[in-house]
């Protein structure tokens, strides 16, 4: 079954309000939304060290906001592992993962009842959390900053 | 079949009435269970978050089970604990959100390849999170803020932290020596008699699936479906009547992967599957009864199936086991017939009122299980089956179900020559009947 023209216009409708509430939470923050947009569901916004990466998943209903911490080091990540995941145990609403050679923290939030208000809280505490790690993992667990040669 | 040798003996006859079969299913269509939904939405919807929780909770308790308990209830304050499997989920709501979690394993050591892939699958989890704790427990996490706490999302969260927990601890465990289980309190461990009847019974089904392998009465090239046919009708068989968890379990979930959710041909697959289940054949006793326990279940893993489709799907294979009937390859056809009363029960949430038909489907084609562990209805002396005591249970269910339900109005259809072709008869009068 295909959906129809009117479903497909309420689905856009419902797509454009969630984009909405997005691009206003990150005037909010004091971000130019237009400039931080890298395609129609994907916004990059950086404070300080950390840059993040704010996607809308339609088809999902989720969006999720991943920052990347460091890179992994080359060898003794035992250390590095345990220390990430003690971390899961303590910061809410958050999760400490690795994808391909990358330490991520990120959050997801469904698309259902988003707000302004709580987009806002799941980004500063994103901003915040990433800036904190990212010192961390580099200086005391030999990762290596997103853009430093290995 | 004849080259089955039956490796129980007499003496290892038992009772375990309570013996649970195949796969929990979460159905909670009942008024009263659709009314605390209600009400969790409701309270949802005016911000009552606490009340939201515990509507929710109250919900996911089943009748006898004791699954869901409240350890604090108060206003603006709830602590719970959940049972699903071998893992207690263990939660609080209060005024910073709701968080609930499940100890996996306890380590005695820390391994990189382990913390590496509990890492690398964080980032793909939707609603949880690995972490470790200062005891060093391995444990998985599920928070989520008021604002996102609907009941249909707390369902999910609830789901997947349950649903993976209670996969995964066996898995490690198996893997790491230096993991140790916790929760063991929760689960039912098979008794002696009981490890040895399901282990033989285990073997049985290994070793006729070899012989099937082996012999190739009919060409694998030629007929490679019922090859396909044999091993899910094993391990569907294996998944309903021995129950087992850990890396069994997730063999049998490979098995079925293979076949349903890899783009290869007929013949590649087959290959696979086989790979995998010979992997069955590495249990030795001990391992075996690691993997074998009873748990009490709350949230289930099938799909709804209407009494339409399931008839459809029986039909269907009937048809494709007839032409190994008219053929004079009766083991063959049985093992279609086998698949398709397994693929059932694997697959889907059957009613209440189909589910007895399906079982007795094994009772009777698996007597060999079902005597030996004690269950009073013998459909065969061992070497024939008894017409009138298969009647007579056939009575026994029909008395249970309202009169819509009844599925035998032809029995006289049924044949008795053979189990291959009483399985047959059996499916047929089903599927007439709802014709």
């Amino acid at each position: 079954m295909t959906p129809s023209k009117t479903d497909n216009t309420q689905q856009n409708t419902y797509a454009s309000s969630i984009i909405e509430v997005i691009e206003k939470t990150l005037s909010l923050l004091h971000y130019d939304a237009e400039k931080c947009k890298k395609a129609h569901n994907v916004w990059e916004l950086s404070h300080e060290s950390a840059t993040i990466e704010i996607v809308f998943h339609r088809k999902k209903g989720i969006i999720y906001g991943d920052a990347f911490l460091a890179a992994l080091p080359t060898k003794d990540r035992k250390l590095l592992y345990e220390y990430l995941l003690r971390q899961n145990l303590h910061v809410q609403g958050l999760t400490m993962s690795i994808r391909d050679n990358k330490i991520l923290i990120s959050f997801m939030t469904t698309d259902q009842d988003l707000s302004v208000d709580h987009l806002k809280k799941l980004i500063s505490k994103l901003l915040i959390e990433a800036n904190k790690f990212d010192n961390i993992l580099v200086e005391q667990y030999g990762a290596f900053w997103p853009d430093q040669k290995q | 079949m004849s080259f089955i040798k039956n490796l129980f003996s007499k003496e290892e006859i038992f009772h375990l009435p309570e013996l649970r079969f195949g796969r929990f299913s979460d159905h909670h269509s009942t008024e009263i269970k659709s009314h605390l939904w209600d009400e969790a939405v409701l309270h949802f919807e005016k911000k009552a978050y606490i009340k939201s929780y515990a509507c929710m909770l109250e919900y996911l308790c089943i009748e006898k089970e004791n699954n869901v308990k409240f350890t604090e209830k108060l206003n603006l304050r709830l602590k719970f604990e959940i049972i699903h499997g071998s893992k207690v989920i263990s939660g609080i709501a209060n005024q910073d959100g709701f968080y609930a979690s499940a100890k996996l394993v306890k380590l005695t050591q820390y391994d990189e390849q382990l913390f590496e892939s509990l890492l690398k699958e964080n980032y793909h989890l939707r609603y949880t999170k690995f972490a470790l704790d200062e005891e060093d427990h391995l444990i998985l996490i599920f928070f989520t803020a008021h604002v996102n706490a609907s009941p249909q999302f707390l369902y999910r969260g609830l789901r997947e932290l349950a649903l993976l927990s209670d996969t995964r601890d066996d898995i490690i465990i198996a893997d790491y020596d230096f993991a140790i289980p916790v929760n063991m309190e929760v689960i039912r461990k098979a008794s002696k008699v009981e490890l040895d009847l399901k282990f033989n019974y285990f073997n049985d089904i290994l070793q006729e699936v070899k012989n099937i392998f082996d012999v190739e009465k009919l060409s694998k090239k030629d007929h490679p479906g019922i090859y396909a046919y044999v091993l899910l009708a094993a391990v569907f068989k294996l998944d309903y009547l021995v129950k087992p968890e850990g890396k069994i379990l997730e063999t049998i979930i490979e098995v079925h992967r293979i076949f349903y959710h890899t783009p290869f041909l007929i013949d590649k697959k087959i290959e696979l599957m086989y790979q995998q289940f010979l992997r069955l054949t590495d249990y030795d006793r001990k391992r075996f009864e690691i993997e074998i326990y009873d748990t009490i279940s709350t949230f289930g893993i099938l799909q709804h199936c209407n009494r339409e489709k399931i008839i459809d799907i029986l039909y269907g294979e009937l048809h494709q086991a007839e032409w190994y009937i008219t053929n004079g390859y009766p083991e063959q056809a049985k093992a279609i017939t086998d698949y398709a009363v397994g693929y059932l029960l694997y697959s889907f949430e059957i009613s209440e009122e189909f589910r007895p038909w399906l079982h007795l489907y094994y009772e009777i084609t698996e007597h060999r299980f079902f005597s030996k562990m004690g269950f009073k209805f013998k459909s065969s002396d061992g070497v024939s089956l008894k017409k009138k005591t298969i009647l007579k249970r056939i009575d026994e269910i029909k008395n249970t179900l309202p009169k819509t339900e009844n599925e035998f109005q032809k029995s006289v259809n049924l044949k008795y020559e053979s189990v291959e072709e009483f399985a047959f008869s059996y499916l047929s009068c089903i599927v007439k009947n709802k014709k």
